[in-house]
């Protein structure tokens, strides 16, 4: 009977011990929150919340290609020229510029390299807006990563949100068809072209 | 292998499907149990000597879970994220940008990803090779990257600045006595032409055209037939009969492209004008031959016999046919003379008098100015034998001061290497213009190290009617300069060879950026000269004893991708197995079938093969095909000074080469005899047996007149279906492969490898059949071994719509996709291998290994939108995915819907054949579609009811 209490504890102990590895492990490498700290304080509040400007004034990649892309550093100078010139911040990129020693950003948002990813896809032909998955840009003073980028939380998306075609599919093409503009942007109406759950749509 | 005889196909299938004596293989011809169960080597499954018990596993799982949780603690690796300094306009990160350029005179357009130069395609706009790309072509962008090459210049072995080079250099040329003589290849380009002038005018230089695989014996007859240097051209689309005599006109010989382009369109039949009938005479089995309709395995004496009756025959001059060859020339003659002006007769041996008497053939059929065309060309552009043999012994005799060479490499790829070695050794002043140190610029004082293509500018002819740009597509990556600029500096031209092509064009009318935007030029029409009617008894007469020995005749041959040596560095193209022997990463001696009984050589042993004066050992093939009396072996191998890849590799066969006013690749006569040692052949393809099945369906051209599904009318099978359908909404891919296109050039395997990062696995892996081509030719063999029929089919992952993969993958690794494709998720694949057991086409590839991707340089061209697998992966065919993706977010950000031809996957792209065709098959009006519905479509075992979304149309042969 002892024999079978301990054997019974052992087991126990081991599936406990097993299934919280199983959790834990489960947040290997998804680093929601990473707020690294960068070469030169950049503050995208400043930038994109009080300044307003355009995500892709900086980041010219986003509705073009697979990378939304770090922002050329003598495209800072293009204000920093005349703004500010007096910040030691500043005084860094103005350094890079000059040596041609070029500033290393940490990198925040990072996806595993066997999955593809497109920033045209979702920016360009759905008409997602950064923050659904860079979260509130505008308000941080150090950009972090918001969301958790892993495949569940990409898989959520796209089944909370429909992305087969909508039911009025053939109406729109008929209506945009000959137009000039072309179909609207956000409009979904490729059939069959739409991000289905396939694994190869991501993973090749 | 079986060698059942229209019967049933030997499996429990239900089909009766018509085996006709198929074969593949020369050891495996006759059904032998033992061979059977070769199919897999031992080394193939258990190559690790790990012991394998309890206590291991068990220490290996202790390890494992305390392993686990320390995983937990590792702190986020710190990745660095570096913007351009300074960004240029036209490059946007992950956006590919196409430029036109050109390499080896066919036009190409390389595509480049952040400047990085990764893949190559056919440029479409070239009139001359419509967009078709070869094995060397496609492999060039690997020979860009290259970590063998030469850093910097080099005076006397050691690394100099260049002014500091252009100062000692230019003093050694002003000074002393002695000739200066400039060496190049064949040239191709216009405006180089105009530097080298430039050159000789400022030292009183000469130039010579050397190639080491020459040409020559064409130039020189047209000389004589048409008072041309020129080559002849031809235009396979008009000609409704080709005869050809050891030319490897869709392989090396010649632009293998452009006629491939047109030969393919006559292989079509609903052509207008019909199929064209393809007759073959050779000495050993090329990819031409194997194409043939008719194929006939001939000495080359033996060929010079039969030209000469053709002459006899055809234009009255009076010859006695050897009694082996009358039959042949009868049936020849005969259908020449039915196609009067509609023929080509070519030949591909570089003897003067052989290609005179083809020239006269030519002209008394009227094919001049309709197949077959000699235009106005320069003296100075092409090669010319005599011209290198005299500037050899003019530097024996002390006469040359200064020499430099250009793109060339005769202390290898001449045929006396200790001649000219000891020649050189009395020229004061040598220099090589190689990109990596070679035999030649071992023995040069100055390197004047050179850029690849891909790093300069230039102009090509790819034809006498087309002239391509060759624009750099990336900065040099070391500190090499173009060939051009090193003579400009040294005649004190001001400024950049761009400046001076630029000019080079302008001043002739052209736009310069349509130029470069098309990429190709136009040159209007050829100038053709026509055939003088020169007697040529006295051609005739020499040519009737040309080519006879005693001894077996070793032949010296191009061997597809390899070429003459030159790229001999490039992995792609020694893991390419070869079309006809699916040999890799090694050259050997191809003898006959009846040759190899009679002395019982069997494929794999080492053999040593001589003339008297040289030999080499090598491994031997038996290769069907192949003269009885012959020898054939490869050049391009037995590189001394090379890269790691090259270097040792094989054994040299230009030692066999002879000279009599031209170089004779076919000169040598000697003997084989066997070494005892067995060294085995790296083939990808030594057992792949149909195994009575009727993988290949096959018609005649006037069997499928009667009745388009000729070939193709095999009893359906009884399927029972137990699973359920797969729904078939959107787009649904499929591709077909039209087996009477496609020439087995292989072309599409490199093109698939650089497009997927598909790894070079090395001989010793190739050997334990582990090479990881996605896409593999098969070639099968039918009939009699001396001249067997050939065919070629492109077997790659089927994209079963039951697929047999997928039902075994215990991890869900291979699926289906909602568009019709079978995926295999990297990143799921545990490496259990169950899916590569139960795929019955063998296209499932595993990775033994971390295949090295180290390389700094070397690594550049992978294409970093698809994955680098890791060791204990399975991959395949993924139907070019990236591609697909790519071409319907294209769509997508041009807000229109993606059209039939939008995606092109990349063995499609690179086809020279036009054989492969990908599409939508719910589109009715897709290409796909009407391949689908043809009456010869097919798919491969059928009887499987694994139902592939790949198909094949059936071979047609025109006989």
């Amino acid at each position: 009977m002892k024999k079978l209490v301990g054997a019974l504890v052992a087991f126990i102990a081991l599936g406990a011990f097993g299934s919280f590895i199983v959790v834990q492990a489960r947040h290997i490498g998804f680093n929601q929150g990473y707020a690294p700290d960068q070469p030169v304080a950049f503050s995208h509040k400043k930038h994109a919340g009080e300044l307003q400007m355009d995500c892709q004034y900086c980041h010219y990649g986003a509705d073009k290609g697979r990378h939304a892309a770090i922002p050329p550093t003598e495209l800072c100078l293009n204000c920093h020229s005349k703004v500010k010139t007096g910040s030691p911040e500043i005084k860094k990129i103005q350094k890079a510029v000059d040596s041609g020693e070029n500033i290393q950003w940490v990198k925040v948002n990072h996806y595993a390299d066997f999955a593809y990813f497109n920033h045209a896809q979702h920016v360009n032909v759905a008409g997602v807006s950064c923050q659904k998955c860079h979260g509130p840009v505008q308000e941080m003073e150090i950009y972090y990563q918001a969301e958790k980028l892993a495949m569940g939380w990409c898989i959520e998306c796209h089944r909370n949100n429909g992305i087969a075609p909508p039911d009025d599919h053939d109406e729109i093409v008929e209506k945009y068809k000959d137009t000039q503009e072309g179909y609207p942007s956000g409009a979904r109406l490729y059939k069959g072209s739409g991000a289905g759950g396939d694994c190869a749509k991501c993973h090749y | 292998m079986s060698k059942q005889e229209n019967g049933n196909c030997g499996t429990s299938c239900g089909c009766d499907s018509q085996t006709d004596g198929y074969w593949q293989d020369v050891e495996n011809k006759v059904l032998d149990p033992k061979v059977l169960s070769q199919e897999f080597t031992p080394d193939e499954f258990d190559s690790f000597s790990v012991k394998k018990t309890r206590r291991s596993f068990l220490k290996i799982m202790g390890y494992s879970v305390t392993a686990l949780p320390l995983t937990g603690c590792i702190k986020i690796p710190v990745r660095k994220a570096l913007p351009y300094l300074n960004k240029q306009n036209d490059i946007i990160p992950g956006v590919a940008n196409w430029y036109a350029s050109s390499f080896k005179g066919v036009p190409v357009l390389v595509k480049t990803r952040e400047g990085r130069p990764i893949k190559i395609e056919g440029n479409d706009k070239s009139l001359s090779t419509f967009g078709g790309v070869e094995a060397q072509t496609q492999a060039s962008v690997l020979s860009l990257y290259d970590s063998n090459r030469l850093r910097s210049a080099q005076v006397s072995g050691k690394d100099v600045e260049w002014d500091e080079f252009d100062k000692q250099l230019k003093s050694q040329l002003d000074s002393g006595a002695g000739d200066v003589y400039i060496v190049t290849p064949s040239l191709r380009s216009p405006s180089e032409l105009s530097v080298i002038n430039d050159f000789k005018n400022k030292f009183s230089a000469k130039h010579v055209a050397y190639d080491a695989i020459s040409n020559c014996g064409i130039t020189k007859a047209n000389m004589i037939t048409h008072g041309e240097h020129s080559l002849s051209e031809f235009d396979f689309e008009k000609a409704n009969m080709i005869v050809s005599f050891d030319a490897d006109f869709l392989g090396m010989w010649g632009s293998g492209v452009s006629n491939t382009k047109g030969y393919v369109k006559r292989r079509d039949a609903k052509h207008e004008l019909g199929m064209n009938r393809h007759y073959q005479l050779e000495s050993t089995m090329t990819l031409t031959g194997s194409n043939a309709d008719y194929r006939f395995t001939k000495s080359v004496a033996n060929q010079n016999d039969i030209l000469l009756g053709l002459l006899s025959e055809i234009s009255g001059h009076t010859h006695s046919v050897a009694a082996e060859n009358k039959e042949v020339v009868k049936l020849l003659a005969k259908e020449l003379l039915a196609n009067m002006g509609k023929s080509i007769v070519l030949s591909g041996s570089n003897d003067v008098n052989n290609q005179v008497i083809v020239n006269k053939i030519n002209s008394a059929l009227n094919n001049y100015s309709s197949t077959v065309f000699v235009s106005e060309s320069s003296d100075e552009l092409l090669a010319n034998d005599e011209k290198f043999e005299s500037f050899v012994s003019d530097m024996s005799a002390g006469k040359v001061k200064a020499v430099l060479f250009v793109g060339v490499n005769p202390v290898y790829d001449y045929y006396d290497s200790a001649k000219i070695t000891s020649a050189l050794s009395k020229v004061t002043t040598k220099v090589s213009f190689a990109m990596s140190a070679d035999e030649t610029s071992d023995k040069c004082n100055f390197i004047a190290t050179s850029n690849h293509t891909y790093e300069s500018w230039g102009d090509e002819m790819s034809s006498y009617t087309e002239v391509s740009i060759v624009q750099p597509v990336i900065q040099p990556l070391f500190g090499t300069r173009m060939w051009t600029e090193t003579l400009m500096s040294l005649t004190g031209t001001e400024g950049s060879y761009y400046n001076y092509l630029k000019k080079f064009w302008e001043g002739r009318g052209i736009s310069w950026n349509t130029f470069v935007h098309d990429g190709v030029l136009s040159l209007g029409e050829r100038k053709l000269v026509s055939f003088n009617g020169v007697d040529v008894k006295g051609y005739a007469k020499k040519l009737s004893v040309a080519n006879k020995g005693t001894g077996l005749n070793i032949v010296a041959f191009n061997k597809y991708g390899i070429g003459n040596g030159d790229m001999s560095n490039n992995p792609w193209l020694q893991e390419l197995p070869n079309p006809v022997t699916k040999g890799t990463w090694d050259n050997y001696a191809m003898i006959s079938p009846a040759f190899a009984k009679e002395n019982s050589i069997k494929s794999g042993d080492m053999v040593e093969v001589s003339n008297g004066s040289h030999s080499v050992k090598i491994p031997a093939i038996v290769q069907p095909g192949t003269d009885k009396g012959t020898i054939a072996i490869a050049l391009g191998y037995g590189r001394t000074v090379a890269g790691k890849v090259a270097k040792n590799l094989g054994g040299n066969a230009y030692p066999f080469v002879k000279f009599n006013g031209t170089f004779n690749y076919s000169g040598s006569f000697g003997t084989i005899k066997k070494t005892g040692v067995f060294k085995g052949l790296a083939q990808t393809q030594t057992h792949h047996s149909m195994e009575g099945r009727d993988i290949v369906r096959e018609t005649t051209f006037a069997e499928y007149l009667k009745n388009p599904k000729a070939g193709n009318q095999v009893k359906k099978p009884k399927i029972v279906h137990i699973y359920p359908e797969h729904k078939k909404d959107g787009h649904q891919w499929a591709m077909a492969a039209n087996l009477s296109q496609c020439t087995g050039c292989s072309s599409c395997i490199i093109s698939c490898s650089a497009e997927n990062n598909v790894p070079v696995v090395g001989r010793k892996e190739v050997a334990m059949r582990r090479e990881m081509h996605w896409l593999r030719i098969d070639r099968y063999y039918k009939g009699d071994e001396n001249q067997p029929e050939v065919m070629h089919m492109p077997m790659l992952c089927q994209h079963c719509e039951n697929a047999p993969c997928e039902n075994v993958c215990p991890v869900l690794a291979t699926v289906h996709s909602s568009d019709g494709l079978n995926q295999q998720i990297y990143n799921r694949c545990v490496g259990t291998r169950y899916c590569a057991n139960n795929c019955p086409y063998k296209v499932r590839r595993f990775n033994w290994f971390n295949y090295d991707h180290s390389d700094e340089v070397e690594k550049m061209v992978l294409n970093p939108d698809v994955s680098v697998r890791s060791r204990g992966i399975m991959e395949k065919c993924s139907m070019c995915i990236g591609r697909i993706q790519e071409g319907k977010l294209q769509a997508k950000r041009e807000r229109r819907e993606l059209k039939d031809g939008d995606i092109k996957l990349a063995c499609q792209q690179s086809c020279p054949g036009d054989g492969i065709v990908f599409g939508d098959m719910n589109d009715p009006n897709s290409e796909i579609s009407k391949m689908l519905g043809d009456d010869r479509n097919y798919t491969v075992l059928e009887e499987l009811n694994v139902r592939p979304r790949v198909s094949y149309l059936t071979k047609i042969r025109n006989k």
